[in-house]
């Protein structure tokens, strides 16, 4: 979480909140994985979310961004947190492609 | 879940790693009839998201051939040519690189090279391991990287990654080759090294 402006590059299995307006959230080269952004715009808040894997299985040791089971919850937390509302939040997601035909 | 590896272990790798790609180059350059440079190769055992970050540019545009290998050992051989390399290449095939073909002679370069690398490694260790039909993709480096790293992850947080530079004699052309063991899968290769634990 930060209040400066800038850009903060959100790497595999991080999640990252803002209530600084202009502050930019990025994440590159998703392929696979699972870029999520809430943003609640009456308040200029934003998250973001680089998520690896669907299901954490139990597993409570691995960055909490890495799961989407873990890092949806965590991501809508954070973002209560710093004071967005629920219902206000607009949400993105990007990603998610099949890049080779095994695993 | 253990999650580093000892100086000793990562040599044993870099050593591996060494012996494999030393195997692979002979094996291109009588494909291409040109002399081939190895360079040492590094051991590299990294949090998901720094090995990301080591593989390069994230946002560098790359083709990559993909080799699955399955058996003893689960893991993926990845070969990495930047755009230009990738046209060098091509050329001393006597192929287009932006084509079909180009693509296709790609996959094969990659197949020969992997096939060989996990040849010498599986002879080494005694492993049984079998590469499938190599997969070759076009896109950002970092979307590679993480996919490639997303296939083993749900067992760790931590990348192997053995990196060799192969340079082509006569060109500036280098093309970038890593393993990426499965958590499971290097356990097996040092074990079998007598480096358990």
């Amino acid at each position: 979480m930060t209040d400066e402006a800038g850009e903060t590059m959100v790497r595999m299995g991080e999640l990252f909140v803002s209530r600084a307006p202009g502050h930019v959230l990025a994440s590159i080269g998703l392929g696979s994985c699972i870029g999520l952004a809430l943003i609640d715009p009456t308040r200029s808040l934003a998250g973001l979310a680089h998520i690896m894997l669907p299901t954490s299985n139990g597993d409570l040791e691995s960055p909490v961004g890495k799961f989407a089971d873990r890092a949806v919850p965590a991501l809508l937390e954070s973002l209560a947190s710093i004071g967005a509302m629920r219902s206000r939040l607009e949400a993105v997601l990007v990603g998610g492609a099949q890049m080779f035909s095994f695993g | 879940m253990k999650t580093s590896y000892s100086e000793m272990q990562l040599d044993a790798l870099r050593e591996l790693a060494n012996i494999g790609s030393g195997t692979a180059a002979t094996a291109l350059s009588s494909m291409i009839g040109v002399a081939i440079d190895v360079s040492v190769p590094t051991a590299l055992a990294l949090p998901l998201a720094d090995a990301v970050d080591a593989a390069g540019p994230a946002d560098a545009t790359v083709t990559a051939v993909v080799l699955p290998i399955f058996g003893d050992l689960d893991a993926i051989v990845l070969l990495l040519f930047p755009p230009a390399d990738a046209e060098t290449l091509c050329g001393l095939l006597g192929v287009e690189a932006d084509s079909e073909v180009g693509l296709s002679a790609l996959g094969e370069i990659g197949n020969i090279l992997g096939s060989a690398y996990v040849g010498a490694l599986g002879m080494m260790t005694g492993l049984n391991l079998e590469p499938r039909p190599p997969q070759t993709v076009t896109d950002m480096l970092g979307a590679i990287v993480s996919s490639v790293l997303a296939t083993g992850a749900e067992t760790t947080d931590i990348a192997l990654l053995l990196d060799s530079d192969l340079l082509i004699e006569g060109t500036e052309a280098s093309l970038s080759f890593m393993l990426v063991p499965s958590k499971h899968g290097v356990g097996e290769v040092l074990a079998r090294l007598g480096l358990a634990g």
